[in-house]
């Protein structure tokens, strides 16, 4: 319960570090807007339109108390409303997200598995070295590939944009690769940790059957800091996806934010970051709330 | 038991992944016209600052009372006639009649006066507002006519009229969605725009069956926004979109070799040119600026960089803007002669410079610095080209361009010099009022704030052309190149695609096979 | 006499006690890939401090009548869309990437150990305060938190490093913290404390060497992360500046060629590919070899 009241000071902290970094980044919104239209009167008409001529602390203040009564305010190139937009973009981040997720669960877990068990064999090497690939990679350069070879080149799936769940894959794939090669390190890592283990070689000395070793015995401790890891890259996804959502042109809140930021869309910057922190911090204690289930041993004091 | 969840999560995977193959997911409907472009919309607003891609959507919904063809003629739209009475002051237009709007409201005079009154609306703090307010008052004479009268007498009215800005909106629209008429644009034009519209969905245009004029033969236009030049390759190639409106030079020169594929280079109305910094050494003299004129091998860089999409400028417009003259000796790449001037004006061994350029906003705006650059340094000059983002260059040129030297492209608005010229040329929009790097002349002044209030045409063409031709001769500017712009269509679209000069396309004629 | 003959002489050897560093290098180089990635690094930074010294052309000499060629006698990766040529480029790029790489961990190390450091060293309130502050980064988003600082600061390498260094320090904060808690527990620890040790001293001989083990894996595995975290900025158009050869940018520039001159991306993208997986296998085998010693206690 502490811990879910102690998210508060953290997000108001976010918050204010997005307000100040964002004014501090060079470039007038005004300016943004103007274009090359537009005199220097009405770059100072469109400043006070935006209430950008207040002193900082009053314009955080005003956010803050706008945010608290639900409204997000609106964007400053069109005057659509924030909150509508963060909704239908972080829908399909999520969307995207699970997908890379589900992945990286049955990918990268069985992957690490099949590793631990068949530890410095061949097939050892290759899941591995896969892995390492995985993590050396840039994103975008992943993505590009995978639609050349699966959708130019191959015509199985479609090339970008959303719609159909055939859409999904290839993003999914690439935001999902450097999740699934670090989870399958960790999940070799852990259960050779956990299999060398004093219990497990107990159970098998008293002959309960392999299955019943790996997912009885080894499973849940060996699990843990890879839920932890899961969680974190869960986070992590929520906004770094910017880069394969440009790629597939999945209008996800990664994009959006990363637009935001070049137009000076303080609403928007303000408000997106606001709910990724969020749901960073949501997953993060839902994380830890797993894990102390699942290893009573673990639980966060 | 885990090997289980594993094969059923496995099955799983393929199944959304096969399930693609029967779908016949990527070709786009048969009356539907999909168009990939590769820049962020933000608003329709006609009156907030907008670019190319986004007229095109304003043009296919909204239309001007009068507009430019391809040719860059004055044609007629929503006002059938006009005429300027003996006191120049007062314009008169006979509007159309049995027009309506999308939503219903009749197109008539308290129409046009609630859009001119909205455009010329200082306080709405809109970034066009202030292209309009030289209109003093507007009248509604009877229901079909409108009176329009300007403090001055304007030379470039009609010219502005053509303008993206003059989009007649539905008045009830705009009593109706006020601000938030940028996502929901409401006009005569031949088609509906599908509101709600979010920025980032993709932009569905319906076509209007109730339109006055020739009804388009394509039911249905979606643009998509596609911000990776990649993907709006792969998808052209594999047939999702039928249209691509902005490639870079290399993924054209693959559909030029492609039979299957329509390139189109049209317009080449937007000018690239080196703006200086006349207000400090080196650059207030003119035999440096005429210096790095002759240091750049313009011809090189639009062959090996730009892919022969360009050709080389001559003038701050382009042929077919009001204004422009010609002239053949004007670029001559001599490095002899540029190291003899510098060395002239008192730098034998070159300087040291910045080069700032936008990042990413015009076609290989880094690449081509950075080939001029490597020229320069061939003469001694050593320019660091500095790439900034958009609206970090924007704010800078405007506050406090304490550049010696950057890097802009303007395209031909109103098909008129005098848009750009005044902004571009008119010492009393320098810095940090406008865009001028304190340049000044006192002739181009002059014959700049005359052409202001010329009715005459020909007059007024005569003092833009004399005044873009001293602006040429200071060397005001470097002229670079002109960009073609480039459209790229599958087989699939016949009909005439009409590309403006102000790079709008009109979707109306176009068909599909 | 015969009586000694007699009895066997069996040879006791007695090693003199192994010094840490041994055990470790001993360990490490049993790892084959932990080898092999050394071997890349090394490789690596070779090149980037021979570069300027390599009788190759300059990575900057442009030549617009040749652009975008496969490889040939003259180029022997190509050239890129300028004309340059290719292999140079990838040579001097190794400098800049690896100095990318090293700045970036530097920053994210300094500014994240001493963070975590002084949070798990003197816990309590401090502790706390640190704690919430990098909960704070961390819950911002890794790439905008680059985006907005290099978006402040300006384009550039620096800022590049910079913007990098500060994403990756939440991290290395955690892992210091969290290093630093565990030794703390230890025996020695508290036996110092018995002694008397004043707390610096402590910090200083006998926590800060044993808890730096975590620190340099993870720094090492950053490294790798690092180079590819840059490419990525590159891709979003906050890279360092042209003419710069970095091979995130080298990548991001030529990408458009993919389709019709591909060895202008196939080969930025595999020097960034291979420094990083050689970084990724040096920080593992260290790691392992670490663990192993860990265990040994």
């Amino acid at each position: 319960m502490r811990r879910v009241i102690g998210i508060v000071p953290v997000l108001i902290g976010v918050t204010i570090v997005v307000f100040l970094s964002v004014r501090l980044v060079p470039g007038d919104p005004a300016v943004a807007i103007a274009g090359i239209a537009g005199t220097e009167e009405d770059l100072a008409r469109i400043r006070h339109r935006l209430g950008l001529d207040r002193p900082v602390y009053l314009q955080y203040a005003i956010w803050l108390a706008n945010v608290v009564r639900g409204d997000l305010g609106r964007s400053v190139v069109n005057d659509y409303p924030v909150l509508p937009q963060l909704v239908s973009r972080g829908q399909m981040t999520l969307k995207l997200s699970l997908m890379a997720m589900l992945i990286t669960a049955v990918v990268g877990v069985s992957l690490g598995i099949v590793a631990a068990y068949r530890s410095h064999t061949f097939w050892d090497y290759l899941a591995m070295a896969f892995a390492m690939t995985g993590i050396s990679m840039p994103v975008f350069w992943i993505g590009l590939l995978l639609m050349y070879a699966f959708a130019v080149r191959l015509g199985w799936l479609p090339v970008a944009g959303a719609g159909t769940p055939a859409h999904l894959v290839l993003p999914g794939l690439t935001l999902a690769l450097y999740s699934t090669a670090l989870v399958s390190r960790m999940t070799r890592a852990s259960m050779l940790d956990v299999l060398s283990k004093e219990y497990v070689r107990t159970a098998r000395a008293k002959g309960c059957s392999e299955p019943r070793v790996l997912i009885v015995h080894s499973f849940r401790s060996g699990l843990v800091p890879v839920i932890t890891v899961f969680g974190l890259q869960f986070g992590y996804m929520l906004a770094g996806a910017v880069v394969t959502e440009t790629v597939f042109a999945w209008p996800g809140l990664g994009r959006l934010l990363a637009d935001a930021i070049f137009l000076r869309d303080f609403p928007i910057i303000q408000g997106g970051v606001l709910v990724i922190a969020l749901s960073f911090v949501l997953v993060n204690l839902a994380t830890d709330v797993i894990v102390a289930a699942a290893d009573p041993r673990l639980r966060y004091e | 038991m885990a090997v289980r969840t594993v094969t059923i999560a496995l099955a799983v995977i393929l199944a959304i992944a096969g399930s693609s193959v029967q779908v016949g997911r990527g070709a786009p409907a048969r009356d539907t016209l999909v168009v990939a472009a590769g820049v962020q919309f933000t608003t329709f607003d006609p009156l907030a600052n907008a670019h190319p891609p986004a007229f095109s959507v304003e043009a296919a919904v909204m239309e001007t009372l009068v507009a430019r063809n391809v040719k860059g003629e004055l044609v007629p739209v929503l006002a059938e006639d006009w005429r300027v009475s003996s006191d120049p002051r007062v314009w008169t237009f006979r509007l159309r009649r049995g027009v309506r709007f999308q939503d219903g409201t009749p197109f008539n005079a308290e129409a046009v006066k609630a859009n001119l009154d909205r455009m010329r609306d200082k306080s709405l703090g809109q970034p066009k507002n202030s292209l309009w307010t030289f209109i003093e008052d507007v009248r509604v004479k009877s229901e079909y006519e409108v009176e329009v009268i300007t403090e001055q007498p304007s030379g470039a009215i009609l010219a502005l009229l053509t303008d993206s800005s003059a989009n007649i909106v539905s008045p009830a629209a705009l009593k109706r969605f006020g601000t938030q008429i940028a996502t929901n644009i409401v006009g005569t034009g031949p088609y509906v725009f599908q509101a709600p519209w979010a920025p980032g969905q993709d932009i569905v245009l319906v076509r209007n069956e109730q339109y006055w004029g020739p009804k388009p033969k394509v039911q249905r236009i979606v643009v998509k926004e596609i911000r990776e030049a990649l993907t709006r390759q792969a998808l052209l190639e594999r047939g999702e979109v039928d249209a691509v409106i902005d490639l870079p030079p290399e993924a054209v020169l693959r559909f030029q070799r492609d039979p299957n594929f329509v390139v189109r280079k049209d317009g080449g109305t937007r000018v690239a040119f080196l703006p200086f910094n006349h207000s400090r050494p080196p650059f207030n003299d003119l035999r440096v600026r005429k210096a790095i004129h002759h240091a750049i091998d313009v011809k090189a860089i639009i062959k090996g960089v730009l892919r022969d999409l360009s050709v080389p400028a001559d003038n701050l417009v382009a042929p077919g803007v009001v204004g422009y003259t010609p002239d053949p000796d004007y670029h001559e790449y001599s490095p002899d002669k540029a190291k003899a001037l510098l060395a002239e004006a008192g730098y034998p061994n070159g300087f040291t410079t910045q080069l700032v350029t936008p990042d990413g906003r015009y076609i290989k705006d880094k690449e081509t610095m950075v080939a001029i650059a490597g020229q320069l340094k061939r003469v001694g000059i050593q320019a660091d080209v500095v790439p900034l983002e958009w609206t970090t260059f924007l704010t800078q040129v405007r506050v406090k361009p304490d550049w010696g030297m950057y890097y802009w492209s303007w395209p031909g608005y109103t098909a008129d010099a005098a848009y750009n010229a005044e902004l571009l040329l008119w010492s009393e929009n320098s810095s940090p009022k406008g865009f001028v790097p304190f340049y000044k002349n006192t002739e181009v002044d002059r014959l700049l704030s005359n052409a202001r209030y010329i009715t005459d045409q020909k007059v007024r063409t005569a003092m833009l052309e004399r005044a873009l031709k001293l602006a040429r001769n200071d060397y005001a500017y470097v002229y670079l190149w002109r960009f073609f712009q480039i459209t790229v269509l599958s087989k699939r679209v016949g009909g005439n695609l009409e590309v403006l000069a102000d790079e709008t396309i009109l979707f109306k004629n176009v068909e599909l096979r | 006499m015969n009586d000694t003959q007699a009895i066997p002489q069996v040879r006791l050897t007695v090693r003199a006690p192994v010094s840490f560093r041994r055990l470790l290098a001993s360990r490490f180089l049993r790892n084959r890939a932990g080898v092999a990635g050394l071997v890349i690094v090394s490789l690596f930074a070779l090149l980037g401090v021979l570069a300027p010294v390599l009788r190759l052309d300059l990575p900057d000499a442009q030549d617009l009548e040749h652009v975008t060629e496969p490889p040939s006698r003259e180029h022997w990766l190509g050239t890129d869309n300028l004309g340059r040529d290719l292999l140079s480029r990838v040579v001097h790029g190794a400098r800049i990437s690896l100095m990318i790489g090293v700045l970036a961990t530097s920053v994210g190390l300094g500014i994240g150990a001493t963070a975590g450091g002084l949070a798990g060293f003197h816990g309590g309130k401090i502790d706390e305060t640190v704690m919430r502050v990098v909960e704070i980064f961390m819950a911002f988003p890794g790439l905008l938190l680059a985006l907005l600082v290099v978006s402040i600061l300006g384009p550039g390498l620096y800022s590049v490093m910079l913007a990098v260094g500060i994403s990756t320090s939440p991290a290395f904060a955690r892992v210091m913290r969290a290093s630093i808690l565990q030794v703390k527990s230890e025996e020695f620890v508290e036996a110092a404390q018995a002694i008397g040790a004043p707390g610096l001293t402590i910090l200083r001989r006998h926590i800060l060497p044993n808890a730096m083990g975590p620190i340099i894996v993870h720094g090492s595995l950053l490294l790798g992360a690092s180079i590819v975290t840059a490419s990525s900025l590159s891709f979003l158009g906050l890279g360092p500046k042209p003419p710069t050869p970095e091979w995130g940018v080298m990548l991001n520039e030529a990408r458009n060629y993919l389709y019709i001159a591909p060895h202008t991306t196939i080969f930025p993208g595999l020097a960034i590919l291979l420094a990083a997986l050689g970084f990724n296998m040096a920080g593992d085998a260290l790691r392992d070899a670490l663990d192993v010693r860990l265990k040994m206690d």
